[in-house]
């Protein structure tokens, strides 16, 4: 479908191949940044918890360059149709995929801030859960992009359904433990807000999902509850 | 200008063939009708000699719009945009079949006169082409060649009236009786507009108006096609797809003398629904 | 031999010797323009040469002619013996008389005969007389002033044509008629004065006064012929051609004949009018309207292609733009291209009649080469042209004839550039309007 060898300018061609390696690169980073974040506080490795953040100045400057390449195409390109609707998603991907080292940043720091409180690693379970999913979905969300796929892309938005759906379960259990042990409250809002940031990523990861569906099928699917996406991209 | 190609499949068969797969039973693309055309065009081809230039293309034109017609070089736009206004009839070893059909009534067909179709048809071309009159002479020649005024004030005030339209009289008023070669080459384009307005057509065919001109010229232009489709229904013909973006309200695309697709120009440009269509707009063509 | 090729070596290779080789290469070239230019120059001298040859020699023979020798005689007459002579014969022999007078008078010579004096006097010399004479014959007598043509012997003598110094018996004129006109001279009763006859006159057997006036009116009348007749026959054989006419087998073997017409030999279109105006249709032989109607048969192809050739040149966004507008195919032509092709068509027909200006050989076939003492005064009129002017006085045994076909040679060159100066100002207003 996309083919970016196949414009009469060589250097078109080149540009355009570059922005989708350096989102990937980046992607990469996210994804292990998520990764780590998730490992750091379920093993309450402040070390890791610090590489984590110190990761996210590397996210930031992508993000940045990634943008001006975008911007340099559209300027001198006049990018039309997919090429259009590839530099539309690239430069909306890349804000997804900063705002999830965002995340993956607070979750470290909460890890930080939880490590001093002395506190050991608790609901695990949970967090391992939503952590795995996410970071599947993160995945997934780069892999369809990578092969512009958009049944992948489909179910990354499928699964944020669930991820959405068990946050709100472990939400509602913590809040449970708080009631029952006030003095658990500090670490369980810790996890809590980790939690929280755990579904944001999420959240980004469906919008890249979005960002792919909309390159590929060129259909605008943001807002949309899964049941229609599907329906719309069948019909 | 027109490249001749001889009727033998083209190369990107597939292709070709998935788009005519996507033709209704009918004949027609989707997008291709709209509701009341001003004109249409029902299956028609173009032969030059043994060469066929276009082939079975069947498409309206709405009343107001701006038309763009897209496709590289030698895949009929020219040739279906002359044939519009018969053009084509000088042009020896021409032939046309199908219709277009102008206002209800069919123009390839005996006993209509293609003299009375151009004078409500009118055409810019790509090259502007001013009489080597004066300027007045220019616009007025339209307007005493079919005898559609009959004092000399109003014909001083059909001048005006096409010179102010085409946002010329300021630059010109002073030198009405200078030669129109004398003005420069967007104004002369300009000049040429103002000539086809001062016959009041109903449909305006332009060819690559802008191939010749800077790029401010080029706006100009643009910004007054904007401002004639108000009254016109224009069709234009372009190389530039940026331009075909920026002024058309639908679009078309040609290849090897079929048409591939017509739509609105957002939908082309955005999401195209044929690989062609789509390699040629995201430059991936030849 | 390794047979890959490395690119960058040969890019280097290629850099190494690309200054020297190109040092080289560039002598070369330049060695060669040298040459080159040097060989056209030297053909543009050669052809200048002979052009500069040509014309000194026409004009180094032909600006005598310009002038011829006139001798000043006093004439006394009387009034009533003319009135006594009946005839216009006895009237022209009692001039003579007085004639002869007069000059034994001025050569001071009264024993000599009349007719040993006669030849230093032209034969028209008697005419001059009559026609001074006859405005005065209202006076009872007296004396009259006038200066008459001496012969052409006495001019070739005076320009020097024929050598004093020759032997008497190669001469036509006598060493008495040498000191004669010693003596005229001497007493400042000879000289050579402008010579109006030349350009006033028509052909005649007397050198003296012999001019081109006639074959100048013939040429005039037959070009008029042609012009009428040529210009709108070519301009709308063309324009149908170029502008109407279907592209089909007929009209290739129409444009195919037209090419081939102008290689013709113009002395086939000679012997064609001949055949067809005079035998068949009985125009008058030598007349200017003949020759037009031949000459147009020669000229017809040249303003053909000239005028196609300006068609042509109009562009065809000028016809698109008219078409576009909604004129119709003649509209087109009448309003856009013609005017615009005009100065080719213009300057292709003034080169179309210079070129029949000078035609000769098919006009010697209709007779326009016969002796003709008179100005042609309608196309009917017996007549000659220029060219077969100069033909026919380049035949004549009269040495002084050789200095008369020089003069018309350049009268006839003057109009020819004349005419190409007016097609290069017509050419240039034209397009100095369209602008």
């Amino acid at each position: 479908m996309m083919q970016f060898d196949k414009h009469t300018s060589a250097q078109y061609n080149a540009e355009l191949e570059a922005a989708r390696k350096n989102l990937m690169q980046m992607g990469g980073l996210v994804e292990q940044q998520v990764e780590d974040a998730v490992n750091a506080l379920t093993e309450m490795d402040t070390e890791l918890a610090r590489k984590v953040m110190s990761t996210d100045d590397n996210v930031n400057e992508m993000e940045i360059d990634i943008d001006e390449e975008c911007t340099r195409i559209l300027a001198r390109r006049h990018p039309a149709a997919s090429d259009l609707r590839f530099i539309i998603a690239v430069t909306k991907a890349v804000n997804d995929l900063e705002r999830m080292g965002d995340e993956a940043a607070k979750i470290a720091r909460h890890t930080l801030e939880l490590a001093d409180a002395g506190a050991s690693a608790t609901h695990v379970i949970d967090i391992n859960m939503i952590g795995d999913q996410v970071r599947l979905m993160v995945q997934q969300a780069l892999d369809a992009f990578a092969r512009l796929d958009a049944d992948s892309a489909l179910r990354v938005l499928q699964q944020d359904k669930i991820v959405d759906e068990e946050y709100g379960a472990a939400i509602r259990a913590l809040i449970s433990d708080m009631s029952q042990d006030p003095a658990s409250i500090n670490r369980a809002l810790g996890v809590m807000w980790s939690l929280r940031s755990l579904e944001r990523i999420g959240d980004h990861a469906r919008n890249v999902a979005e960002s792919v569906i909309y390159l590929v099928k060129g259909k605008d699917v943001r807002h949309k509850k899964v049941e229609q996406v599907e329906a719309q991209l069948k019909g | 200008m027109v490249f001749l190609r001889r009727a033998e499949p083209p190369q990107s068969s597939s292709a070709l063939a998935a788009a005519s797969a996507t033709q209704s039973s009918s004949g027609f693309l989707p997008g291709a009708l709209v509701d009341r055309p001003r004109l249409s065009a029902r299956d028609i081809s173009v032969y030059y000699a043994d060469v066929q230039a276009i082939t079975n293309v069947s498409m309206d034109v709405a009343q107001h719009e701006i038309l763009a017609l897209i496709g590289p070089s030698g895949c009929g736009k020219t040739t279906l945009l002359r044939t519009f206004n018969r053009m084509n009839d000088s042009v020896r070893g021409c032939r046309v079949t199908g219709n277009v059909i102008f206002d209800g009534e069919p123009i390839y067909r005996k006993g209509v006169d293609p003299v009375a179709l151009r004078a409500r048809m009118g055409i810019v071309f790509q090259k502007p082409n001013p009489f080597p009159k004066s300027i007045y002479d220019n616009v007025a020649y339209g307007p005493r060649l079919h005898g559609l005024v009959d004092r000399q004030a109003e014909l001083d005030e059909v001048v005006e009236a096409s010179l102010q339209r085409t946002g010329l009289w300021n630059e010109v008023k002073d030198r009405l009786h200078k030669p129109a070669l004398s003005l420069s080459g967007g104004q002369q384009q300009r000049l040429c507009i103002a000539r086809t307005i001062a016959i009041a057509p109903e449909i305006i065919l332009m060819d690559e108006p802008c191939s010749a001109l800077d790029p401010i010229a080029t706006a100009r232009i643009e910004s007054l096609m904007r401002e004639l489709a108000r009254n016109h229904s224009i069709i234009i013909v372009t190389h530039n797809m940026q331009q075909a973006a920026r002024v058309s309200d639908r679009t078309a695309y040609f290849h090897e003398g079929h048409l591939i697709e017509i739509g609105t120009t957002d939908q082309i440009f955005t999401t195209p629904e044929q690989s062609l269509t789509e390699d040629y707009i995201t430059g991936r063509y030849g | 031999m390794n047979n890959t090729i490395d690119p960058e070596r040969l890019r280097q290779r290629l850099a190494d010797a690309r200054a020297e080789r190109l040092q080289a290469s560039l002598q070369r070239r330049h060695r060669k323009e040298a040459v080159f230019r040097g060989l056209g120059l030297g053909a543009v001298c050669l052809a200048l040469g002979f052009l500069a040859v040509l014309l000194f020699t026409i004009f180094s023979q032909g600006m005598s002619a310009f002038r011829s020798s006139h001798v000043q005689l006093t004439l006394e007459f009387d009034a009533q013996r003319l009135g006594d002579a009946g005839s216009e014969r006895e009237r022209l022999e009692q001039y003579q008389t007085w004639l002869d007078e007069a000059l034994l008078r001025a050569l001071d010579a009264p024993e000599s005969r009349a007719s040993a004096v006669r030849p230093l006097l032209s034969a028209a010399a008697v005419y001059q007389v009559r026609d001074r004479l006859e405005d005065v014959a209202a006076r009872p007598g007296g004396r009259a002033t006038l200066w008459v043509l001496a012969s052409d012997e006495v001019d070739l003598i005076q320009t020097g044509v024929v050598d004093r110094a020759w032997p008497e018996a190669a001469r036509s004129l006598s060493d008495q008629h040498l000191a004669w006109i010693d003596r005229l001279s001497e007493a400042e009763l000879l000289e050579r004065r402008y010579n109006r006859a030349f350009f006033t006159g028509a052909d005649s057997r007397e050198p003296e006064v012999a001019g081109i006036w006639g074959a100048v009116v013939g040429s005039f009348l037959t070009l008029v012929v042609t012009l009428a007749l040529a210009f709108p026959v070519g301009v709308a054989t063309a324009v149908y051609l170029e502008e109407f006419a279907p592209r089909n087998r007929l009209t290739d073997l129409i444009e195919l004949n037209i090419n081939n017409l102008a290689a013709v030999p113009s002395i086939i279109f000679g012997l064609l009018g001949l055949a067809i105006f005079i035998n068949t249709l009985g125009m008058p032989r030598s007349a200017p309207l003949v020759g037009g109607l031949v000459l147009t048969l020669i000229t017809l192809p040249t303003i053909i292609i000239a005028t196609r050739s300006a068609l042509r040149a109009v562009p065809n966004s000028l016809r698109d733009a008219a078409t576009g507008m909604g004129a119709s195919r003649l509209q087109v032509t009448l309003h856009h291209v013609l005017p615009m092709a005009m100065p080719g068509i213009l300057t292709g027909t003034i080169i179309g009649l210079a070129q029949a200006l000078g035609e000769t050989a098919p006009l010697l076939m209709i007779g326009m080469v016969a002796f003709i003492a008179n100005v042609p005064s309608g196309f009917a009129d017996p007549a000659t042209v220029l060219p077969v002017q100069i033909f026919i006085w380049s035949d004549s045994p009269e040495r002084a004839f050789i200095a008369k076909t020089s003069a018309a040679i350049m009268v006839l060159l003057g109009f020819l550039a004349v005419m190409n100066l007016a097609a290069v100002l017509l050419r240039r207003r034209f397009e100095h309007r369209l602008k």
